[in-house]
């Protein structure tokens, strides 16, 4: 790679350069070369395999190798820089290091979680991942990773490396995945790390243990085959389902937040809690093509006063609000958005206004969203920024979950998962829980030998995904098509989660059909092994179209407004039968199963949270107003 | 009515064609009240209604560094590149080995920013986080921690051109900057900096103006050439800009910049 000086001025050392250094292996592709492709499958062995290298999976990885055993890391972007994790840079530190270890201090703590939560946590197991904070130094870890954490005007640390008395959580320190990223890149801190590699399907043992999975170098078309003692699933959130606007699905989610994961635990049967629920925030929405900034805001009231949000009309939302409970958590804030929305009171986009001038309060990503728009894009953002309710995580989790955070398949751990994830907290789920995953997958990793797969079971998941390559069905679609079917079939532009009974099983009817007529002549305009972003796309889409089926029966169940959750046609939060948890599974002849089970609250009785969770805030809170568009005339004055 | 961009597209498939060519799709313009597109609507307008091209990208909003691209020959991330009606190209980075299309292979830089060891290097455990003066956090470090790892200075880096094996680049330098500025970090930097090839970088100032993250890197550079300086790390025969002296691979070319002032600029005495 090294270029001479007279390379550089005879203009050969530029672009061109770069192609001698990749070697050229297959002149032609055709139906053999396929068969010469499948054939240059590589084997991993490994006692943990991690799925995913978001902040969940690197601190799995991470702990397997401390505790002396191996770890591979598997993922399907750009290492470091996928998923949530790799946007989210800058992501919020929450950690319990400051807070005294007791379990008081954890109830207490587990009791606000779950007034946020609207009362769906899930109680015990959330208590060991806030258990697990103590030792697993979340805080002085990223600050070893080399992350300077967020602060004050003043220069002083703005978490003050202390706790909240009301929430001992410490928030809003600063952490920066990429340098855990490459800290997992050095000195073998993690065995092995292979990215850009797409994983179709977990394997399991003839006993039903995990036995690792089957994967696609989406680079090289090659498989690649994963034999591993233990598992641990940290794919991430199924956001990507949420809506199509042009740019990207109605959500701060990247586009691998997919649901792989879910979809493919779902498809070997393990149940799933709360599918339908998301977290969300506001982000901004001109301009169009980078509507989906950081620059978002919380509408929780905590970062951003109430009197500087607005409807369409400029009435601020610190008058809507007068007379209603004073705890407004995300899951009021989004039924307030979209119930504003319901009625007429937003602007055409479905948004409300927000007064730049809190970007002070919200210093993270504001302050410097609006210096980069202005300096990059030239773009001034006006006074008042037009904002539209997104999801930037699904609270969906496997309903089972150990203390170790094992799912019902021996051998198959989960991490990343944000239990009744409505009010986010979703860092604490996803270091802590690949820690306590890390912990269980280790023991596992001693204690059994290498599970035993079937050979056929293998070739059947590679010839599957070989499959949407080979296959030229008739009357053909194109697999993003499929992909912008299901999000907007699942989240429409103008209503997005608003729906009723009749809406809901409407959707459900045309995934059904996507599922039976779509998907069999779903294939890839593009015939090429290398980098095939449809090939990719195929197997998205499946994964896409299970999780929005999964969310759409768990909707159906829920006879209430919830969280993310919001039903037109039971307007209002119903805590005499809402603190359940909608569980979904897929039984073994394809069909859905759902039941209401009961919520996991051994620290806080649903008795008590019934009375602590407000339900004062519903769709309808707001009665409709005319439209006057005033947001406008302001915006341009 | 009818305006439209042309985005002339640089197309390679190592494992099917020749060589690269280029390719151009009409795509219709489609702005709202901000008055452009982005580079990215226009990727994803090729790739939705006319046919699968390869390119990368995740957050579109400028954070995660993977739509880095050259578009009209600047180098960006597509997400924040407004583009107007009328003829652009599309390319991918210099320098970098090619996945397809626009996509470019990262782990060979990627490797040279791991290598900077970006940990923090301490005698004792960091437990809790410091106090940090205004101007030096929002400044600089804040803008250090929020590098993209994208890869654009790579594309721009002269330095670099000519050698690229004595010099870590522009992107890994800033991360030795970032951990010499921290207050936490014990390990000596500037040590670090100079056998990294400090003075291998030319000041051109390429990597600065192509940085979405904004990072300060002349006067980081600047401050870790003085400090180096103090120390007596200054290599024998290196200045400012003669990196030309530099290179093994050429004699007697190194007169042409000896015309070249020596010693100051405008960040002062380096």
């Amino acid at each position: 790679m090294a270029k001479s000086r007279r390379d550089f001025l005879q203009g050969t050392a530029s672009r061109g350069d770069s192609f001698r250094a990749e070697p050229k292996t297959e002149a032609v592709c055709s139906k053999k070369a396929d068969v010469e492709k499948k054939k240059q499958v590589q084997f991993h062995h490994c006692d943990v395999l991690v799925i995913g290298g978001g902040i969940a999976g690197m601190e799995a990885a991470l702990r397997v190798v401390d505790q002396g055993k191996t770890a591979i890391i598997v993922d399907k972007g750009v290492f470091g820089h996928s998923g949530t994790s790799g946007m989210n840079w800058g992501h919020t530190y929450q950690s319990m290091e400051f807070a005294p270890d007791d379990d008081a201090t954890i109830a207490n703590t587990i009791a606000v979680m779950d007034m946020v939560c609207e009362g769906l946590l899930n109680q015990p197991y959330f208590y060991h991942l806030l258990k697990a904070h103590k030792e697993e130094k979340i805080i002085a870890n990223g600050l070893k990773y080399g992350s300077i954490p967020l602060y004050n005007e003043d220069g002083t640390v703005l978490s003050h490396n202390e706790v909240n008395p009301q929430f001992p959580v410490t928030h809003d320190q600063g952490f920066w995945p990429r340098m855990m990223a490459q800290w997992c890149q050095r000195n073998s801190n993690v065995t092995e790390i292979i990215d850009q590699t797409y994983v179709v399907d977990i394997l399991l043992s003839s006993k039903g243990r995990a036995a690792g999975a089957v994967a696609i170098d989406l680079v090289h078309g090659t498989p690649h085959i994963f034999r591993s003692k233990a598992t641990i699933m940290a794919t991430g959130s199924y956001c990507w389902i949420t809506g199509w606007n042009g740019m990207g699905a109605e959500s701060m989610a990247g586009k691998e937040n997919t649901g792989d994961g879910i979809a493919m635990l779902l498809r070997h049967g393990v149940p799933m809690a709360d599918m339908e629920q998301f977290c969300g925030d506001a982000s901004q929405w001109t301009p169009a093509g980078v509507r989906q900034t950081m620059g978002n805001f919380n509408f929780d009231g905590s970062q951003t006063p109430k009197d500087m949000i607005f409807d369409a009309n400029m009435v601020p939302w610190s008058k809507l609000l007068e007379g209603h409970s004073p705890l407004v958590n995300m899951g009021a804030s989004m039924r307030i958005f979209y119930g504003l929305r319901l009625n007429g009171r937003t602007t055409e986009n479905g948004g409300c206004y927000i007064d730049k001038a809190c970007a002070p309060v919200a210093p993270r990503y504001f302050r410097r969203v609006e210096e980069r728009q202005k300096e990059l894009l030239g773009y001034e953002l006006p006074q008042y920024v037009e904002v539209v309710p997104e999801t930037w995580d699904s609270a969906g989790c496997p309903r089972q979950l150990s203390e170790t955070s094992e799912t019902m398949i021996p051998g198959m751990f989960f991490a990343g998962a944000a239990p009744g994830g409505v009010g986010g907290m979703t860092q604490v789920a996803a270091q802590s829980g690949g820690w306590i995953a890390a912990n269980g997958a280790v023991k596992t990793a001693s204690r059994i030998e290498m599970p035993d797969v079937l050979d056929e079971e293998i070739q059947a998941i590679i010839e599957k995904a070989y499959g949407y390559l080979e296959k030229k069905p008739v009357n053909p679609i194109r697999a993003s098509q499929v992909m912008h079917k299901i999000q907007q079939t699942y989240w429409d532009r103008t209503y997005g989660p608003l729906k009723d009974e009749a809406k809901i099983l409407a959707i459900i009817k045309e995934l059904n059909r996507i599922k039976e007529e779509d998907l069999p002549r779903m294939w890839t305009a593009d015939d090429s092994y290398r980098m095939n972003c449809e090939w990719r796309d195929c197997f998205e889409a499946e994964n896409m179209l299970y999780c929005a089926l999964g969310a759409s029966y768990a909707g159906l169940m829920r006879k209430e407004s919830r969280g993310f959750h919001m039903r037109t046609d039971y307007p209002d939060p119903d805590n005499q039968t809402g603190l359940r948890n909608t569980v979904v599974k897929l039984n073994e002849n394809g069909e859905w199963e759902t039941e209401f089970a009961p919520k996991f609250d051994q620290l806080i009785p649903s008795a008590v949270l019934a009375q602590m969770v407000p339900t004062d805030i519903g769709l309808n809170s707001f009665a409709p107003e005319p439209k006057k568009n005033a947001g406008k005339e302001k915006e341009t004055e | 009515m009818g305006e439209t961009i042309i985005a002339k597209v640089f197309r390679y498939d190592p494992s099917k064609d020749k060589a690269p060519y280029y390719k151009e799709y009409t795509v219709p313009w489609q702005a709202d009240e901000s008055g452009f597109m982005t580079g990215l609507q226009v990727l994803h307008y090729i790739y939705e209604n006319i046919e699968p091209i390869a390119y990368d990208y995740n957050c579109r909003g400028s954070i995660c560094g993977r739509c880095s691209m050259v578009i009209d020959g600047k180098p960006g991330l597509a997400c924040y590149t407004a583009l107007q009606p009328g003829h652009h190209t599309f390319e991918p980075l210099e320098g970098q080995p090619i996945i397809r299309d626009l996509m470019i292979d990262r782990k060979p830089v990627m490797k040279k920013f791991v290598e900077t060891e970006v940990a923090k290097k301490t005698l004792n455990p960091v437990e809790k986080s410091e106090d940090i003066e205004y101007d030096l956090y929002w400044n600089t470090l804040e803008r250090l921690n929020n590098c993209r790892e994208c890869m654009l200075c790579y594309d721009v880096c002269p330095a670099l051109k000519i050698n690229d094996h004595d010099y870590i680049g522009p992107g890994a330098m800033m991360q030795v900057a970032f951990r010499h500025l921290d207050p936490h970090d014990e390990a000596d930097r500037v040590q670090q900096a100079v056998f990294s090839g400090l003075w291998k970088c030319v000041l051109c100032g390429s990597c600065e103006l192509v940085c979405p993250a904004q990072i300060p890197h002349v006067k980081l550079l600047t401050i870790l050439r003085d400090e180096a300086k103090k120390r007596g790390m200054k290599p024998e025969g290196s200045d400012n800009y003669n990196f030309w002296k530099n290179d093994p691979t050429e004699d007697g070319q190194a007169e042409d910049n000896q015309t070249r002032e020596e010693g100051s600029n405008e960040y002062g005495e380096i």
